[in-house]
């Protein structure tokens, strides 16, 4: 099973992952269901998919922050199946839909960046990093955002809007350059201005380090014209995964149609993802 | 008069500081409602006594006092990551227990530390009142505490307690051990505690097992107080808020007896000053707008938010 991970070229491999929930009224729920997928280091994948579809619960396998009940996970050659989240930070980042659980919201910006750089080393000591280090990591990253966060390392991170506050998350996940880094709706939360712009941002960061990255998303213009690969999920399983010169080929219109055949005609859902989608 | 209310004030609240600090430590920065804090309270309390008696330097009683009021937050702590357990629920058991714990190291329910040296006794020696050692002790003891509080949660790791106070997830996502955070943070505050336990008993010159009783919402009258004085965030104006804090409401209890309030009603009077400052601070203006109709209406919504808003989590 784990035959693949001896190639060097893969950063992300799922093997036959499954996680179950027990819903309230005690049916068994299976979020996702034997999923498998390889991602070779460096490639931008998109993940759509209908409301409850499984895309979170893949991503929180990868992240730690669930266990999955079988398969594996591998990052990098590394099988971190069941390694807690903490451990994983130096391979894995995540980025969450909601602003106050990508920061710790009463301390400030560059506190922020001091808790992220230790947690990268692994290592929390009874001493100050130094500020100048932290300055300088800090606007590395923040100034190609273009959005004047560099000059506010002292602001209280939970005086910031959404979009500062999504924009610098991301800056934060890419420190240390993780081998993976997942994306949740990152910018669902935001209004359409904020949203492009911390896309660009997204952009830009991760594809200056050449960071593998999975994004989950339901702007499916944004999907096809800017990932590398797109893959969609219904009911925990992939249905469609296309990339390369297939994605440039294929409208929004023509994903809905497919997406609606390969989910039995489900109407509720194909018109979900319609709605969500800027024709 | 109030010169002499002013200093049993200052007198009275500094031994106190440690335990608001304690509180401050695990309800405000670890958000953990741990009521462990009282049986530290009382531990350490005891076992201070017992040291002194036997001779112990006082330093030595203290430090002893403090590591068994750690021990004591560890088990709840324990209880919680090993056994799953509710803070709440744990502390509560283990403060319970903590109470017969105080007994066993006494061997009794209370005992006088008369002619015994204390951390107090320097005084007589330097030709210091009692009452002017006292506030000396309590004032370098307070001063200590802040300053090393102030540095640790400058640190890394205590930006990672503070991280692990706010947001497991976030924490945890930052590369944070959270669980180990749960643990030290607990294990600090109750040797807080446990040293204003001990300072308590060495001051007044004996233990009595019911020290311990309603301890905890002393200091957190201590600690609203303290809070209401400051609108920061940041940790040194917050430090000196609760120290003021504490001997502010010393004073009022002060004041109180003076004035000829009942000492029966002590723990009455001070329930209420916790109610009246979180009414003062989260009601204050909205009061005085329900005077006119679109006052009454905002408080309404604002009362309708919080209804809709509320969250109950199960303790089993
Ligand atoms: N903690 C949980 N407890 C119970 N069921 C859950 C939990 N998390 C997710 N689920 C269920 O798992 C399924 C997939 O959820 P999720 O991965 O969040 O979907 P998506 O992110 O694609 O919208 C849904 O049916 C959801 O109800
Ligand atoms: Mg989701």
């Amino acid at each position: 099973m784990l035959r693949a991970s001896s190639d060097p070229t893969l950063d992300l491999q799922l093997s036959g992952c499954t996680k179950r929930f027990i819903a309230p009224g005690r049916e068994l729920v299976t979020a996702v269901d034997n999923l498998s997928l390889e991602v070779e280091a460096g490639t931008f994948v998109s993940i759509i998919g209908s409301n409850g579809a499984g895309k979170s619960t893949t991503l929180a396998m990868i992240a730690g922050n669930l266990l999955a009940d079988e398969g594996h996970v591998v990052v990098r050659g590394q099988d971190v199946t069941t390694l807690p989240s903490w451990r994983r930070i130096g391979l894995v980042s995540r980025v969450r839909q909601n602003p106050q659980d990508n920061m710790v919201s009463n301390l400030t910006i560059e506190e922020n960046f001091a808790l992220a750089l230790a947690g990268r080393r692994g290592r929390f000591p009874l001493r100050r990093t130094s500020p100048g280090k932290v300055r300088a990591a800090a606007q590395e990253l923040l100034e190609p955002l273009g959005m004047g966060l560099e000059d506010r390392l002292g602001a209280i991170s939970g005086s910031l809007s959404g979009g500062q506050r999504q924009a610098i998350a991301v800056a934060m996940a890419c420190l240390g350059s993780p081998a993976v880094m997942l994306l949740d709706e990152h910018v669902a939360a935001l209004d359409p201005n904020s949203a492009a712009r911390v896309n660009a941002a997204t952009e830009r960061l991760i594809r200056e380090r050449g960071i593998t990255t999975l994004m989950v998303t339901h702007d499916m213009k944004h999907a096809l014209d800017h990932a590398d690969r797109l893959l969609m999920m219904h009911q925990g399983t992939i249905v469609v995964d296309v990339c390369g010169d297939e994605l440039t080929g294929i409208t929004p219109r023509d994903l809905q149609q497919r997406f609606a055949a390969l989910s039995g005609g489900s109407l509720s859902d194909a018109s979900l993802l319609a709605e969500s989608s800027p024709a | 008069m109030i010169w002499n209310l002013i200093e049993i004030a200052v007198q009275v609240g500094l031994l106190y500081v440690p335990l608001v600090l304690g509180i401050y430590l695990a309800m405000g920065v670890m958000s953990l409602p741990d009521l462990t804090l009282q049986g530290s309270f009382g531990v350490g309390g005891s076992t201070a006594a017992v040291l002194t008696i036997n001779g112990q330097h006082p330093v030595v009683s203290l430090g002893v006092a403090m590591l068994a009021g750690a021990a004591t937050g560890l088990v709840t702590v324990l209880l919680h990551m090993k056994l799953r357990l509710n803070v709440l629920l744990a502390s509560i058991l283990v403060a319970t227990a903590a109470y017969s714990m105080c007994l066993v190291i006494m061997s009794s329910g209370n005992l006088s530390l008369f002619g015994t040296t204390t951390a107090f006794s320097w005084a007589d020696g330097v030709g210091l009142t009692y009452r002017e050692g006292t506030i000396l002790t309590g004032a370098g003891v307070a001063l200590l505490l802040v300053a090393v509080l102030l540095w640790f949660l400058r640190t890394d790791y205590g930006l990672s307690l503070v991280a692990t106070g706010q947001n497991i997830q976030t924490a945890r996502g930052l590369g944070v051990r959270t669980e180990l955070r749960q643990a030290v943070g607990l294990a600090v505050a109750n040797a807080l505690a446990a040293l204003s336990g001990g300072l308590v008993v060495h001051n007044q010159g004996f233990m009595d097992v019911t020290i311990q009783n309603g301890v905890i919402v002393i200091g957190l009258a201590g600690m609203m107080l303290g809070l209401s004085f400051t609108r920061s965030s940041r940790v040194l104006p917050i430090l000196v808020a609760l120290v003021a804090g504490v001997v502010v409401y010393r004073f009022a209890v002060a004041t109180s007896l003076q004035i000829g309030l009942n000492p029966n009603l002590l723990q009455l009077l001070t329930a209420a000053v916790v109610v009246v400052v979180i009414a003062v601070r989260s009601q204050g203006r909205s009061w005085l707008s329900t005077l006119t109709a679109t006052g009454r209406r905002q408080s309404r919504i604002a009362r309708t938010r919080y209804y809709e808003e509320d969250r109950v989590a199960s303790f089993i």
